[in-house]
C-alpha cells in the first residue's frame, strides 16, 4: 500500500479508536493491530504521539502496575473530532467513487 | 533480545533527533508496554518481535514529527556560545594577537581550534529539520566570496611585487596589468593605506561570512561548517598577509612566505572537504532500516557513459594537449565537469525512482580517504618534482632546510646519472596517474551507487589529472629556474581552483540529487 494513503487510513482508524473512551496505549496498539496485522505496534505508538502534539489527541495520565512507570491514556480532542470527521468524509467519498467504478 | 537490550537500542537510535525530555518519555512509555505485554503473559521475547527492531521503531517515530520543526532543543544555546567564543578566539588569534608569520604554530591553532569547535557542535548537534532553499545561495555565494577575494588579493600582490622589482614583464592589455599599472607610479603612503584598507575590508567581510556561517550551522544544514572553516583558512591568510607586508625583507623571503600563507589557506579548504561526509554524516545519523537495493540495468549504463566521459577528459588532459594553454584547459575544467555532472543528475533522477538507504558508516570512511589520498597524490607530486628540480639543477648545491627537503634531496641524490631520473619523474607520473584514475572509477561508481558526495571525489580528481598534465608540460618546456617556479605555483593555484569547485558545487549537487527521495 502506498505510504501517505496506509498512513490517512491508519490515522483515521486511531481517531476512531479513542473517540469515545479515553485508551491506554497499549490497549490501542493491540487493538489496532488485530486489523492490521501486518502494521508494525510501534507506527500505531508513532501516530499516537503525532496526533497528541498536532492536537488531536489529549493524554491523561493513569496509574500503572505497582512500582511500574504511569499509563497515557488517549482520548480525542474536540480538534481531533473535526479532523476525524473530515477524514471519514473524505473516505467516504472516495469509497463512493471506487464502488460505482465496479471495484 | 530481551527487554533492557531492547530499551537500550531505542535509546541509542533516538539520541541524534530528540530531545533528552522526549527520549525519557518515549523510553518510558515503552517500559510500560512491556509491563502490560508481560501481564499478558507474554516473554520479553514476544514483546520485542511485536513492538519491532529498535531502529524502525525509532524511524517511525522521526518520520511523525512535525514537518517545519526548525528550532533547535534549548540545550544547544550553552554549546552555541562556547562554540561562537572559540570561534571568535581562533579569529581573533589569527588576525591580531599574534605578531610574526609562524607556519607550524598557526597551523597547529587553526586546525586545533576547529577540531575542538567540532567536538563541542556536533555534541549539541541534533537532526534539525531543513526548510527553504535560500542556503544553496547563501552556502555558493560565501565560498565563492572568500574563495575570489583571496586569490585577487593573491594575484595583485604579487605581480606588483614582481612589476616593481623587476622580476616579471607587465602582460600587456590584461585587466590585472591595468590596476598595477596605476599603482606602479603612486605613491609609498598611498599604497601603504590602500593595502591595509584592503586587508580590513577582507577581513571584515571574512568575519560577517563566519558569523553567518556559524549562525547557519546551527540552524540549518551541515554544510555550513565547511564554510566556517574554509572561512577562517581567509582570515588567517589575510592575517599573514599583512605580517608579510610589514615584514618584508627581501623578494624572495615574500615570495616564499606568500606562496606559504595561500598554501595554508588552501589546506584549510582542503581540511573542510575531508570534514564534510563526516560532519555531514554524523549530524544526520537517522536510523537506518536495511533496504535490498538492486543497481538496475539501465543504471549500469549510465554509470558505464560517465565513466567513458570522465576518461575521455582524463585522455584529454593526459595525452592531447600538447603545450600549455590556460584558457582552454580552464574551460574543459570548469565547463565540460560541471557539464557532465549535470546530465549524470539528470540521468540519475529519472531512472532511481529512490536513493537506496545504504549502511553509511563505509561512505564515512572511503570519502575522507578518497580525499586524502588525491590531496596526497596533487602534494607529492607538486612538492616532489619543484623541489627536486630545483636540487637538481642549481650550480651552488642547495641546502636542505626542514625534513621535506631533506628526504627529496636525499632520493635525488641516489640517481647518477640523468637518464634514470628521469624514468623515476615518468614512473612517478604514471603511477599517480593510474592510482587517481582508480580512485575516479571508485568515485563515479559511489555516486550512481550512493550518496552525491561522492560527486565532488570526481571534481577533485580531475584537478589531480590536469596538475599532473600540466607538471608534465612545465617539466618538458624548462627554459629557467625562475619561470619553472612562477609557472608551477601558477599550475598550483588552478589544482586548488578545483578543490574550491568542489566545495561550491557540493550544496548543488547535495539538493538536486536529493529530490529523488520521496
Amino acid at each position: 500500500m502506498d505510504a501517505q494513503f496506509k498512513k490517512g487510513i491508519l490515522e483515521m482508524c486511531v481517531l476512531h479508536t479513542i473517540r469515545d473512551n479515553a485508551m491506554y496505549g497499549y490497549d490501542v496498539m493491540k487493538y489496532m493491530k488485530r486489523y492490521f496485522p501486518e502494521v508494525n505496534e510501534s507506527t500505531f505508538y508513532a501516530i499516537l504521539r503525532r496526533l497528541h502534539a498536532d492536537g488531536n489527541a489529549e493524554i491523561t495520565s493513569g496509574d500503572g502496575e505497582s512500582g511500574g512507570p504511569t499509563r497515557k491514556y488517549y482520548k480525542i480532542t474536540d480538534a481531533g473530532r473535526e479532523t476525524l470527521r473530515l477524514s471519514i468524509e473524505s473516505w467516504k467519498r472516495i469509497n463512493g467513487i471506487v464502488t460505482d467504478f465496479g471495484i | 533480545m530481551e527487554k533492557r537490550d531492547f530499551l537500550k537500542k531505542l535509546h541509542k537510535s533516538l539520541r541524534r533527533t530528540f530531545t533528552k525530555q522526549e527520549i525519557r518519555d518515549i523510553l518510558t512509555d515503552y517500559e510500560s508496554f512491556f509491563i502490560s505485554g508481560a501481564n499478558d503473559g507474554k516473554s520479553e521475547n514476544e514483546i520485542c518481535t511485536e513492538l519491532g527492531d529498535p531502529d524502525a521503531v525509532a524511524l517511525e517515530l522521526v518520520k511523525e514529527l512535525p514537518r517545519n520543526n526548525t528550532v533547535s532543543p534549548p540545550i544547544n544555546i550553552f554549546i552555541k556560545i562556547i562554540a561562537a567564543l572559540l570561534t571568535l578566539f581562533g579569529f581573533s588569534y589569527s588576525l591580531l594577537i599574534y605578531p610574526g608569520f609562524n607556519l607550524v604554530r598557526d597551523s597547529l591553532v587553526l586546525f586545533c581550534v576547529f577540531a575542538a569547535v567540532l567536538f563541542l557542535a556536533l555534541i549539541g548537534k541534533r537532526n534539525i529539520h531543513k526548510s527553504g532553499k535560500a542556503y544553496v545561495l547563501i552556502l555558493s555565494f560565501g565560498n565563492v566570496l572568500l574563495f575570489g577575494i583571496v586569490i585577487l588579493i593573491d594575484t595583485f600582490i604579487k605581480e606588483l611585487i614582481y612589476v616593481t622589482a623587476n622580476i616579471l614583464p607587465l602582460k600587456p592589455n590584461s585587466i590585472m596589468s591595468k590596476i598595477i599599472d596605476f599603482f606602479k607610479f603612486a605613491d609609498i603612503e598611498f599604497l601603504t593605506n590602500f593595502m591595509s584598507a584592503i586587508v580590513y575590508i577582507s577581513a571584515a567581510i571574512f568575519f560577517l561570512i563566519s558569523v553567518t556561517a556559524v549562525l547557519g550551522f546551527y540552524r540549518s544544514t551541515p554544510f555550513y561548517f565547511a564554510m566556517l572553516i574554509h572561512a577562517a583558512g581567509a582570515l588567517n591568510y589575510i592575517g599573514s598577509v599583512y605580517n608579510i607586508l610589514n615584514d618584508m625583507q627581501t623578494i624572495e623571503h615574500f615570495i616564499n612566505d606568500m606562496n606559504s600563507a595561500l598554501k595554508i589557506y588552501f589546506a584549510s579548504i582542503a581540511l573542510a572537504l575531508i570534514f564534510m561526509p563526516i560532519i555531514h554524516i554524523q549530524s544526520e545519523k537517522l536510523p537506518q532500516v536495511n533496504r535490498p537495493s538492486p543497481l538496475p540495468l539501465k543504471n549500469i549504463f549510465i554509470g558505464i557513459l560517465s565513466a567513458a566521459l570522465t576518461f575521455g577528459v582524463f585522455f584529454y588532459f593526459y595525452i592531447v594537449f600538447a603545450w600549455y594553454n590556460p584558457i582552454r584547459e580552464n574551460i574543459v575544467l570548469f565547463g565540460v565537469i560541471p557539464v557532465i555532472l549535470i546530465l549524470a543528475l539528470v540521468w540519475k533522477r529519472k531512472s532511481i525512482p529512490q536513493i537506496p538507504l545504504k549502511p553509511i558508516k563505509i561512505h564515512k570512511f572511503i570519502l575522507p580517504i578518497g580525499y586524502i589520498l588525491l590531496f596526497l597524490i596533487g602534494a607529492i607530486m607538486y612538492v616532489f618534482i619543484k623541489k627536486s628540480l630545483n636540487y637538481a639543477l642549481s650550480s651552488p648545491p642547495l641546502i636542505p632546510n626542514n625534513i621535506i627537503d631533506t628526504i627529496v634531496f636525499n632520493i635525488t641524490d641516489r640517481f647518477k646519472d640523468i637518464e634514470a631520473y628521469l624514468n623515476f619523474l615518468g614512473n612517478l607520473v604514471d603511477a599517480s596517474t593510474i592510482i587517481t584514475i582508480v580512485i575516479t572509477v571508485a568515485a563515479v561508481y559511489g555516486f550512481y551507487r550512493s550518496t552525491p558526495l561522492y560527486s565532488i571525489m570526481i571534481i577533485q580528481a580531475v584537478g589531480v589529472i590536469n596538475l599532473i598534465g600540466r607538471i608534465c608540460d612545465i617539466v618538458g618546456d624548462m627554459a629557467d629556474m625562475t619561470k619553472f617556479n612562477l609557472a608551477m605555483d601558477d599550475i598550483l593555484k588552478f589544482y586548488f581552483i578545483s578543490i574550491a569547485l568542489t566545495i561550491i558545487f557540493i550544496p548543488i549537487t547535495y539538493i538536486l540529487s536529493r529530490k529523488v527521495k520521496k
